[in-house]
């Protein structure tokens, strides 16, 4: 071969019998996504901002033990913890976080689908044994685990904060199933989170348009559900319009996320700076299932859907 | 052997029929797809790796069933594509790895592999760069480099020197025509570029309008013309030609003093009747050969219908 040639490496040959991997196609995307999303620093600076809530409650439960109690005010300090509930707090947590929470699934998510439609990566992915389902599959997982990841890990420092030094105050006891909960309802929102991503990815082309359309969906429908509730908190409605108002506070993509921790966490919620009785006013009830079921269930399934119709090798127009 | 076998395929975007009735059989070894723009060559390819499914006919390729095997087949295939592709945010040794694991190497042997595609394609020290920076030239290199990280046993090459500049076109022929010669892997080369084909190319098979026009050897499609005559005369001259034409041939193209001569009929006596001509003007006949086609001939002739 001419000196200059492209063929740099005459020694190459081609391979028949190469090493085969183990495991699954969708977890080599999946984990492709993860390791790639795990070195984005402002991934990082999002999920530690999120969990602001279990920062303050972890400063002023700190206080309010070792200073309080230390200081000769155990009844004051017993009193303080006996009007927490502990389980609350998660949900209070991700309450608190949740617009960052969205900050981090558009941007673990939005570009998910969309950036490989504009670099027209599915050629790739499709010319190699790797099905459809592998594809969503793998790609849901890797948004999936990343706001799971981003929702738990602050709250897994305050389970570990509160296990260690407020157990005697009922962190682990008043509910014993508390922390199984939190975690299925954590999983639940992030499966239901990043379903509704990927649906919605698979629509553009621009990871920019995807994350901007999801953004402009969440604030828009959740400012829809919070003037419902406005309205009754103002006009002091009816039961009957109390109760409808109720469950339109629920039909918006962040109400579907709080709609499915509460109801696996079976809280109304609290606020733990009140008595536990009189904070109702400021809180909505928990929804019914069936109401969860259409909030959450079906715009997942629907962008499921939506992906599955959309994802593929080559545009065919009929 | 076969490495793809088609039968009766029919391929259809709605109303629009891309292949119809398509039948054909690609041997060993190095095949040119040729076609002209909306033949439906790329439809052909896409149709063997199970992106877009027959509305009837049979396939297969290497042994393998299309439509019930696909995943099967995209193990032994690599497919370099038309459009640019790539994975974002990934280098190039990234990327072809990221290729390999897709299609079931183990994550060590993947990135190895990646390397040495790499280097054999010749991105060198520039595989460490991302993707999104690359020329076009390096980018049809990376598109070479995925399809060929699991070591397939057949490699299709969809128009593989597509926006590249003369150097860039012929490092790429270089390197299709060394996979196909000496690494043993079948290559089915998709192009409207005829030099490229006539370069990289044992055989071709031509399509057009969904439909297979002609299918042979390059040697043999360039091959002797029974109705073609190439003649040289002393001097041009406007009366010989009147004269051949009356003895039924047509005149396929003239260069100085050699001229082109087709027989319309079917009668075999050619250097006869030529002569016979010359004799009747007067002119003085140097040179006298059967005719041979260029590819380019050959290909028009198929297009055409003519042949």
């Amino acid at each position: 071969m001419a000196t200059g040639s492209p063929i740099a490496d005459l020694s190459y040959r081609n391979v028949s019998d190469a090493p085969l991997r183990k495991g699954r196609t969708w977890w080599i995307i999946a984990k492709n996504h993860i390791q790639r999303m795990l070195k984005v620093r402002s991934f990082w600076i999002l999920t530690v901002l999120s969990g602001g809530y279990y920062l303050i409650m972890m400063a002023v439960t700190y206080f309010m033990d070792s200073l309080l109690g230390g200081a000769g005010n155990e009844q004051m300090a017993a009193g303080f913890f006996k009007q927490i509930v502990w389980k609350d707090q998660f949900l209070n947590g991700f309450q608190f976080g949740h617009f960052l929470l969205m900050a981090i699934l558009l941007l673990v998510g939005a570009g998910s689908i969309a950036n490989d439609n504009s670099s027209k990566a599915l050629l790739v992915y499709f010319s190699k044994p790797c099905s459809k389902w592998d594809y969503l599959i793998g790609k849901f997982i890797g948004i999936f685990l990343m706001i799971l990841l981003a929702i738990l890990i602050p709250a897994l420092f305050f389970m570990f904060y509160g296990g260690m030094n407020f157990r005697e105050h009922g962190f682990l006891s008043d509910d014993p199933w508390m922390i199984p909960k939190v975690l299925a309802g954590f999983v639940l929102v992030a499966a239901y989170q990043a379903s509704v991503i990927l649906g919605v990815s698979s629509l553009f082309n621009q990871g920019r348009l995807a994350g901007a359309t999801y953004a402009g969906v969440y604030v828009l429908t959740g400012v829809f559900s919070g003037m419902a509730k406005m309205v009754g908190e103002a006009n002091n409605v009816a039961d009957g319009v109390q109760k409808m108002l109720d469950k339109i506070h629920y039909l918006s993509l962040y109400g579907g996320a709080e709609g499915i921790l509460k109801t696996v966490l079976q809280t109304d919620g609290s606020v733990f700076i009140r008595e536990r009785g009189n904070s109702t006013d400021l809180l909505v009830p928990r929804p019914e299932i069936w109401l969860v079921l259409l909030v959450a269930l079906v715009p997942a399934v629907i962008c499921w859907f939506i992906a599955y119709k959309k994802v593929r090798a080559v545009e065919v127009v009929s | 052997m076969a490495v793809v076998t088609l039968e009766s395929l029919t391929v259809a975007y709605g109303r629009f029929v891309a292949l119809k009735d398509f039948s054909v059989e690609i041997p060993e070894g190095c095949v040119g797809l040729l076609g002209p723009n909306g033949a439906g060559k790329t439809t052909m390819l896409k149709t063997m790796l199970g992106f877009i499914k027959p509305a009837g006919g049979r396939g297969d390729v290497l042994g393998l069933e299309i439509g019930r095997d696909g995943n099967a087949i995209r193990q032994v295939v690599g497919y370099m594509p038309e459009q640019d592709c790539h994975i974002p945010g990934m280098n190039a040794v990234q990327f072809v790895a990221y290729a390999g694991e897709l299609a079931g190497l183990a994550r060590n042997h993947a990135l190895q592999r990646a390397h040495e595609v790499l280097e054999y394609t010749g991105l060198g020290e520039a595989r460490y760069r991302a993707v999104e920076t690359y020329s076009t030239g390096m980018k049809q290199r990376i598109k070479l480099a995925q399809a060929l990280v699991h070591g397939p046993k057949l490699l299709l090459l969809d128009e593989p020197t597509n926006g590249l500049d003369p150097r860039g076109r012929q490092e790429m022929l270089t390197l299709v025509r060394d996979i196909s010669a000496n690494k043993g892997v079948n290559v089915l080369v998709c192009s409207h570029l005829l030099p490229d084909i006539e370069r990289t190319c044992d055989s071709v098979v031509v399509i057009s309008q969904g439909q297979m026009k002609l299918q042979g050897g390059i040697q043999e499609l360039r091959g002797l013309s029974s109705k073609a005559i190439d003649v040289e005369l002393r001097e041009t001259s406007g009366h010989f030609l009147q004269a051949v034409v009356a003895k039924g041939f047509e005149l396929v193209s003239a260069k100085g003093n050699w001229y082109r001569l087709h027989a319309t009929d079917g009668g075999d006596d050619l250097t006869q009747r030529v002569f016979a001509a010359a004799r009747e003007t007067g002119v003085q006949v140097r040179g006298l050969k059967p005719g041979a086609r260029s590819l380019e001939e050959a290909f028009m002739e198929a297009i055409d219908g003519n042949r």
